[in-house]
């Protein structure tokens, strides 16, 4: 085995454990693992792939400058990684003069991944879904979760948006939650 | 199970939390709340599932590769600094945590064989750091350092900088190391150093850097100025 596969071979924490102590290739392993999922997001939040690209690279020297801040008690190293791309995503919404609408599960046909792996196909099968589940939702509350989730907006910010008061955005936000959590059941507690 | 007595204002707010969309004030006042609020606390771990499942809903795609190169150029170069901050520190401290906050000032000798260094004066965290710190990026101003790599170790509060490809500094002048707090000039430290014959250096900045938002370290003259000279050639904007 080379040292490289003894890395692959090694699980979340052992090898959060080689990232701590500043070690290059055990985070070059967990960008492997991780780096799809974060550009999937961040290019469905900003809609280039230019845009995507940079927020990427941010994300990633981000989460290297900050490994020592990663606590396995919050959640896996997955979320740890999204929530920085989403983080990141935001700020160049933010950055942005125009922050481009949400759009709905647009793509880009030349940058979709094609199944390599088992891994990868479930992971697609597995976004359909999440897709299914979230088209079971009231169109109002999904539009919710969408705007402040890829959008990342705040609920003042949709309630403008939308002309609606703000309480009611929140609720629908917590309703459609709760609804997309049912469901998913079981399936939804993996991420 | 036990119920804050500011609960019904809050219930609705648990969505808006967990997707991050409360404003800064009032995420501050829910998260008061999430203290004594048992209900809304594990209504909170309820919804995490549901937002995770959200980042799980995207088309999967692959980034180029060219950004992988990017990345991994870029954290070599800090992990090359960080592994020799803990190689310098770790040697000569190893098994003595119990003094990890002592202070010491040292007065480096100049003569050691192929290293110049001209009065390192300044305190020096010498039991403070770890090798799980964090690294701060340092920018550099590429007309006074060209190709130069600069990090900022930070561990429980120290700073240690560490660059590479640092120019020698024309005779009669050292860098000095500043602290930078929002409102206010940069303060002198009397962290004076000159980099190794071959261009590597290493600072360890005084601290305590509470409420310090920069370190700053520019090019003055020999024994340090009590105000910036020159634009500094190194800026670390902590977190």
């Amino acid at each position: 085995m080379t040292p490289m596969e003894a890395l692959e071979a090694l699980g979340e924490e052992d090898l959060m454990q080689l990232v701590r102590t500043g070690d290059a290739r055990a985070f070059e392993v967990v960008y492997d693992r991780h780096a799809s999922a974060g550009y999937s997001l961040a290019y469905r939040m900003v809609g280039s792939r230019g845009g995507a690209e940079d927020v990427l690279q941010e994300a990633f020297l981000s989460l290297w400058r900050s490994r020592g801040r990663y606590d396995p008690s919050r959640g896996s190293v997955r979320m740890w990684v999204l929530g920085v791309v989403r983080n990141r995503a935001i700020d160049a919404l933010r950055r942005s003069t125009v922050r481009p609408h949400v759009a709905q599960g647009s793509s880009d046909e030349h940058v979709e991944a094609a199944d390599r792996t088992t891994a990868e196909a479930v992971r697609r099968e597995d976004a359909l879904a999440v897709r299914a589940a979230l088209a079971t939702l009231p169109a109002d509350q999904g539009r919710a979760l969408e705007l402040a989730y890829f959008g990342g907006f705040t609920q003042t910010e949709i309630a403008q948006m939308l002309d609606t008061p703000v309480g009611t955005i929140k609720g629908r936000m917590r309703l459609g939650l709760r609804k997309l959590r049912d469901e998913l059941g079981g399936a939804a507690v993996t991420g | 199970m036990r119920q804050a007595a500011d609960h019904a204002r809050w219930a609705d707010a648990t969505g808006a939390y967990v997707l991050a969309a409360l404003e800064p004030d009032e995420r501050a006042g829910f998260e008061a709340h999430l203290q004594a609020c048992e209900t809304c606390a594990q209504e909170v771990e309820a919804l995490r599932p549901a937002v995770a499942a959200l980042s799980r809903s995207v088309t999967p795609l692959h980034p180029p590769a060219d950004v992988r190169q990017r990345v991994m150029a870029e954290v070599e170069r800090e992990a090359r600094l960080v592994t020799a901050e803990t190689r310098d520190v770790r040697r000569p401290q190893r098994g003595r945590r119990s003094r990890r906050s002592v202070w010491r000032a040292r007065v480096l000798a100049p003569a050691v064989a192929g290293v110049l260094l001209i009065g390192v004066v300044g305190t020096m965290a010498v039991d403070t750091l770890r090798s799980d710190g964090q690294t701060v990026a340092v920018e550099v101003d590429g007309q006074q350092a060209p190709g130069t790599h600069a990090a900022m170790i930070l561990e429980d509060g120290h700073a240690t900088l560490r660059a590479e490809g640092l120019p020698t500094p024309p005779d009669g002048r050292v860098y000095q190391v500043w602290l930078g707090r929002s409102d206010r000039p940069p303060e002198p430290t009397s962290a004076l150093f000159v980099p190794r014959a071959d261009g590597t250096a290493r600072a360890t900045v005084p601290g305590p850097l509470d409420a310090v938002q920069q370190v700053l370290v520019t090019q003055e003259p020999r024994g340090g100025s009590r105000s910036p000279s020159r634009a500094p050639v190194l800026v670390a904007s902590l977190p």
